[in-house]
């Protein structure tokens, strides 16, 4: 049931004492942790830490949230402040600047905002592949597979005509745009481009 | 007849209008590295603290000098420790971590009993005292927080990692 859920449903459960909603909670978005503690390049023993801090604070930090969409970007910014500090504690070897997290070497800088702005849509679609119903997003995941899975072998296990994969994939992809998920991560980016340039889509939610 | 899409602006660079690209970007989404089991568990046994401090005041931290930029201009920040200050409404709690363990004090000065709280359950608790002042040996690393109690009202801190 849990694993079926959408983001709010799965919020909402966990607020109320659901543990196996938490635990999805924990299985789509323990990636992405990981995935910003790598752009600061954290050692692995200390990115374990990083990431536990992370999860005891969203659990006291869960019943205010009021836009579940908005965790992914909750995760991002207070992963990366965790990273910032370590760094700062330890006298790592990135530079970065306090004030606003970028890292102080221009290109090291590009790399780590584009690493995180990946890791951020990579979120976006994972929970918006999680919206679509399980036969749907079975299909795309065995054409993203690399390589992707022959027609043949996706016809036999989806039971669906070899011609017909094609245009319900592009179906598929319609459905997959129109999710919660990806329609509140474009809302995010646009509002975020249009409140200058600069500043990516993960708004500071803090 | 070809159905109308929907078009998407303000697309960030992949354009997900088009279905090749969407498709290519769901690919590298699916390609993650497996998180390890451990980070997994510990990740799911946060669970077992919501609600538990639901009766005390959860106060946040205001200052913390390895985020500080005048410091950081001033010093390496290796010289000096890292020092904290939480605060609430009323009460609050500054602490210093150094290469002995943890000084702090409640603020404002009063008598109290800090506990030294890690993501396994209370570590270690020590009385604060006529000033509010209190010190623990070395925290074991990973998550901790302080809890403390007072005359005046009982508070917890947010979790930090040190």
């Amino acid at each position: 049931m849990a694993k079926a859920s959408d983001l709010p449903t799965l919020v909402r459960a966990s607020v109320d004492g659901d543990e196996e909603a938490w635990n999805e909670l924990v299985r789509r978005h323990a990636h992405l942790v990981m995935a910003v503690t790598r752009q600061y390049r954290i050692p692995p023993a200390d990115a374990q830490d990083i990431s536990q801090t992370v999860w005891l604070r969203l659990v006291e930090h869960l019943a205010d949230i009021r836009e579940p969409a908005a965790i992914s970007g909750w995760i991002i910014t207070t992963t990366k402040h965790e990273c910032l500090r370590l760094l700062r504690s330890g006298g790592r070897t990135v530079p970065v600047d306090p004030l606003n997290g970028r890292v102080l070497d221009q290109s090291a800088a590009d790399d780590v905002d584009g690493g995180l702005l990946d890791a951020e849509r990579h979120q976006a679609l994972r929970d918006g592949l999680a919206e679509l119903a399980p036969q749907q997003r079975e299909l795309l995941v065995l054409l993203a597979a690399d390589p992707p899975a022959p027609y043949a072998e996706i016809s036999r296990r989806l039971g669906i005509p070899i011609g017909s994969i094609g245009p319900t994939r592009s179906r598929i992809l319609e459905k997959l745009r129109a999710t919660n998920a990806i329609r509140t991560y474009l809302e995010a980016t646009r509002e975020a481009a249009a409140n200058g340039g600069g500043r990516h889509a993960l708004a500071e939610l803090e | 007849m070809k159905p109308p899409r929907m078009e998407v602006d303000g697309m960030p660079s992949p354009n997900w209008n088009d279905d090749d690209e969407l498709m290519a970007d769901l690919r590298a989404a699916l390609t993650v590295p497996a998180v390890d089991e451990q980070v997994l568990t510990a990740a799911r046994g946060a669970f077992a603290w919501r609600g538990i401090d639901a009766d005390l005041e959860l106060i946040g931290l205001l200052y913390d000098s390895h985020l500080d930029v005048a410091t950081s201009v001033r010093e390496s920040p290796t010289e000096s420790p890292r020092t904290l200050a939480f605060h609430g409404d009323n009460l609050g709690v500054e602490i210093e971590l150094n290469d002995s363990g943890i000084e702090g004090q409640l603020i404002p000065a009063q008598p109290g009993l800090v506990t030294l709280v890690t993501a396994d359950g209370p570590y270690a608790a020590v009385p604060a005292d006529g000033v509010g002042c209190f010190s623990f040996p070395k925290p074991p690393g990973g998550p901790i927080r302080l809890e403390c109690s007072t005359e005046a009202g009982r508070f917890v801190t947010v979790w930090i990692t040190v």
